[in-house]
């Protein structure tokens, strides 16, 4: 680099502090056409994220201006000093009520631990496509394609306060696509896992499940109207529908009033008859791109019960929010834990279901709580027997049914979601094809 | 009016220069693709360098910072002997030998990874190239260089303030705005291209609450212009305040199938979920498209017409050349009801033996280019939306993306949609409905448009993503359509 960032910061005297994000990634990729290998690709790159902060007074009252700019190694010591110095200028600008500079602490952080570290990224690739490839036998007529993306990166944190942080993690990606053709048209399924460890056994599961759930789709019937139905949600929409919890416990939220969530009250309306919600924060959640001993701004991550029994324990969020609504912070935590519930997959399925296994995308809204979606594969029982049915789309709203759902004993990860497998609500409608 | 001397509409264009950091680049790149030309047959540099800020006023806060499209950086790619291999890298050493040298230990370390795996590899034909050197520097009218900070922020919080003011049901009023300098810089052994654009794109957004329902409305812009789009963006906040107060009033649709029509922004996401992502020809490589069994065969009715394209329309995808070197063009691809033909990436164009139509895009210079969007958009009709409306006896109009998703292979469509005005008896009842699902099969829905209003709008605020990553930039319209769709 042309530049040492650090000593430009410290010499400028028309900011009150700055933080700085260096992030060093080398990433490895490669492209599947189905079982060809299609491209390579990899990356070497250095990232610089800058914020300088401006305090100020207007009317008696005391503002934090900031302003957040991206540096390129590339950039010349001069380019940069112009950038920095325009930066200060406009966080002069940038009226925000006033919020302190994360300062270090002696609190233990998280040690961040993964196999990956064992050899070079590139090294990585023959193994885990083995994994995608050899783990059904059906796996070259039904995998139509696939793309794996390894990251190594190298984070350093340090600010104006002292806080100097570094870790080191890793992001594994793979997408892929199954298809297969049955006696009507051909069908296909699209699944992504995202992960930070060298991790076999989800990536065979994931593949081989959905090579099943093709095949599956491709005998399946399109939806009918239902109406009053038992709706068992799975996989990454239990994800979803869980976070709209996270998200309106987060203080951001709550400072803007775009939550009406209260610490000590429900969050699941007057009169829960079925389980209440668990959710915790942790850091150190294994095999989530998420885990980190810091948050952005340097706040030390730490395991925080948001959600015990239904009941808002605590919001969570960065120094920021935190400073205004004058309680602790928690840091930027998004690795999400949800407690069990009381129902064993077994039991919801005892009596007559609908269970929307895939769909195009589940939309949730944090703000309002309407989800909705287009059902790709869905499983219905009559109480007789069990259909694959296609098409349809179901919407609704979360304060509808969030007084008797139930959550599954069995319990998944889906990155940084680590909670209960299914969830069961009632009175749910499904708008046929 | 703060920006009153600044923003003098109808003054004079002015053309948008290429970064000062790319231009003393080029010769260094030129070096370094004659130097790996001895090694690879062929060889090519993709370099960027996109600036652009991004402001966000509401009620409690303000954040300032570049935007997410900030970008400084390159990507080479060769021809490995078999494929194509690339490597992305933002790092340039003084000494291009040494350099270069580099480069190609990183290139071969990970063509030699890619052979250690037993899967066979695909093959495919070096690049054919023609001479060419060109360039586009497009025209706005307010370079947003030229225009402070303090002058952007004042312009938003005045618009935050004053929509905050205009009810005491409006609990938040979000203003975000921001404009991207785009260059870039193409160099192989043939080819010597570099472009610089500006666009700028923007939302309003306001929330509202009436005891325990909670709302919210938002209108969004984004054209190629400068700052004077600050201006467009502003204007709409009466039309956004309004609108998030009629929908705390709003209903749920009974589901089932109705006469919609849809507004141009729904229209735009049909055409981009339901046959954009359908004819994106890496699809077609990958046998995951059911557009190619469809090529010259009616896909929707004759008042359906379609086009993509970074020369069909003038907005924030209308680049010289793609992110693979390859210029952009006009593609038709449905012709009254008809698929003509595809948009395609310069490596499926090899596969299928076709020409690329300049639709290589990457989401930065550290990622894969697909086949991807520009400006997509139906074509325009020869009816009044008024006329239109009379024809419905109960459906909806139906108004403002929340999203879309796209099913290239089974031809699934799914679009969730912020409101439906109620028609009853060929009128406007004033009610709404809101959320709306739209989910249908595409040609069920583009065979039953059977009206298309005369005029089009196109909106470049949006981003679109393959699957579910891989964002770029795109936009998307087209006119008024009527057809018949599943709501729920």
């Amino acid at each position: 680099m042309n530049y040492n960032i650090k000593d430009i910061l410290a010499s400028m005297s028309n900011i009150d502090g700055w933080q700085v994000k260096e992030e060093r990634t080398r990433a490895s990729e490669l492209f599947f056409i189905k079982r060809d290998v299609d491209m390579n690709r990899s990356k070497d790159v250095h990232h610089i994220y800058v914020t300088v902060y401006k305090s100020f007074e207007e009317d008696g009252k005391k503002y934090m201006g900031s302003s957040k700019t991206t540096l390129a190694p590339t950039m010349t010591n001069e380019e940069v000093v112009q950038i920095l110095d325009d930066a200060a200028y406009a966080s002069s600008f940038v009226k925000n009520e006033y919020y302190p500079i994360v300062k270090p602490t002696n609190e233990s952080k998280v040690q961040l631990k993964s196999s990956m570290d064992e050899k070079p990224i590139e090294r990585w690739l023959p193994e885990m496509t083995q994994c995608v490839y050899d783990c059904h036998e059906l796996v070259d007529q039904a995998l139509n394609s696939a793309e794996l993306f390894v990251d190594e990166i190298n984070t350093r944190l340090f600010n104006s306060e002292g806080v100097d942080e570094q870790y080191k993690h890793y992001k594994i990606f793979l997408e892929f696509i199954t298809n297969w053709k049955g006696e009507k048209e051909e069908v296909e399924l699209y699944k992504s896992i995202k992960c930070s460890d060298y991790s076999p056994e989800l990536i065979k599961t994931a593949v081989k499940d959905m090579i099943d759930l093709a095949v599956e789709k491709s005998k399946a019937e399109p939806m009918r109207t239902l109406k009053e139905m038992s709706v068992l949600l799975t996989g990454g929409a239990v994800r979803q529908f869980m976070l709209y919890y996270a998200d309106k416990s987060n203080s951001k939220m709550i400072y803007e009033k775009v939550s009406d969530f209260e610490i000590g009250k429900s969050v699941q309306g007057n009169e829960i008859k079925g389980d209440r919600l668990s959710l915790m924060l942790d850091p150190a959640l294994p095999n989530s791109t998420f885990a980190a001993p810091v948050d952005e701004d340097g706040v030390v991550l730490r395991k925080t019960d948001v959600i015990k029994d239904g009941i808002l324990n605590q919001y969570w969020g960065g120094h920021r929010y935190a400073h205004y609504l004058d309680i602790e912070a928690t840091g930027l935590n998004r690795n999400f834990v949800v407690e069990s519930g009381s129902k064993t997959i077994e039991e919801m399925k005892a009596d007559s279901y609908i269970e929307l296994v895939e769909f195009s995308d589940f939309y949730v809204d944090s703000i309002t709580g309407d989800f909705a979606g287009e059902i790709r594969l869905a499983h219905y029982y009559d109480g007789k027997s069990v259909k694959p049915f296609t098409l349809g789309a179901i919407s609704g709203n979360i304060k509808d049914v969030q007084e008797e759902m139930y959550f599954s004993k069995e319990k998944q990860q889906i990155n940084n979601y680590h909670g209960p497998k299914m969830l069961q609500f009632f009175n749910g409608s499904i708008t046929g094809n | 009016m703060l920006l009153s001397c600044t923003l003098n509409m109808g003054g004079k264009v002015m053309k948008v220069k290429l970064s000062k950091y790319l231009e003393s680049q080029k010769s260094v790149l030129q070096n370094v693709v004659n130097i790996l030309s001895e090694d690879y047959d062929y060889v090519s540099i993709l370099g960027v360098d996109t600036k652009g800020k991004s402001y966000k006023v509401r009620k409690s806060s303000t954040s300032l910072e570049d935007s997410v499209w900030f970008e400084r950086g390159y990507v080479l790619r060769v021809h490995n002997g078999k494929n194509y291999s690339e490597y992305s890298f933002n790092v340039i050493d003084e000494d291009v030998n040494t350099f270069t040298n580099k480069l190609k230990q990183e290139l071969d370390r990970n063509i030699k990874a890619m052979s250690d795996i037993s899967n066979p590899q695909n093959e495919y034909p070096v690049v054919e190239e023609e001479a060419l050197m060109d360039s586009f520097l497009s025209e706005i009218e307010i370079d947003p260089a030229t225009v402070s900070v303090k002058e952007k922020i004042a312009k938003l919080t005045e618009t935050v303030e004053s929509g905050l003011k205009s009810s005491d049901e409006v609990i938040d009023f979000i203003a975000a705005y921001e404009d991207v300098h785009i260059s870039k810089v193409f160099v192989s052994k043939q080819k010597t291209l570099e472009q610089a654009y500006v666009w700028s794109s923007g939302f309003l957004e306001a929330l509202a609450r009436r005891e325990d329902e909670t709302k919210f409305f938002y209108r969004t812009i984004g054209d190629m212009k400068g700052v004077e789009l600050l201006h467009e963006l502003c204007d709409l906040k009466d039309e956004v305040i309004e609108g998030a107060l009629k929908l705390l009033s709003s209903g749920k649709v009974e589901p089932g199938e109705y006469d919609i029509i849809c507004a141009p922004d729904i229209a735009g996401l049909i055409a981009h979920e339901a046959f954009g992502h359908g004819v994106e020809m890496d699809m077609f490589v990958k046998n995951r498209a059911k557009a190619i069994e469809y090529l010259d065969k009616p896909v929707g009715s004759e008042h359906v017409s379609m086009k993509d394209g970074a020369k069909s329309a003038y907005s924030v995808s209308s680049y010289l050349f793609d992110d693979e070197g390859s210029l952009g063009t006009d593609t038709q691809v449905i012709e009254k009801g008809i698929l003509k033909s595809g948009i395609s990436d310069m490596l499926s164009a090899l596969k299928l033996g076709t020409k690329p139509t300049g639709n290589g895009k990457r989401e930065n210079f550290e990622r894969k280019a697909y086949s991807r969007m520009t400006n997509t958009f139906f074509t325009a009709g020869e009816h009044k939306l008024d006329d239109m409306i009379k024809t419905i006896d109960k459906g909806y109009l139906l108004e403002g993306i929340l999203s879309g998703m796209e099913d290239p292979k089974n031809w699934g469509i799914q679009c969730m949609v912020l409101q439906g005005k109620e028609i009853l008896g060929g009128k406007l009842t004033g009610k709404v409905v809101s959320p709306v699902i739209m989910t249908g099969y595409v040609p069920d829905v583009l065979s039953s448009i059977d009206m298309v209003s005369d005029t089009i709008e196109i909106d470049g605020a949006g981003s679109c993503g393959k699957g579910h990553k891989e964002w770029v930039k795109t936009a998307d319209g087209g006119p008024y359509i009527k057809a018949k769709g599943r709501l729920g």
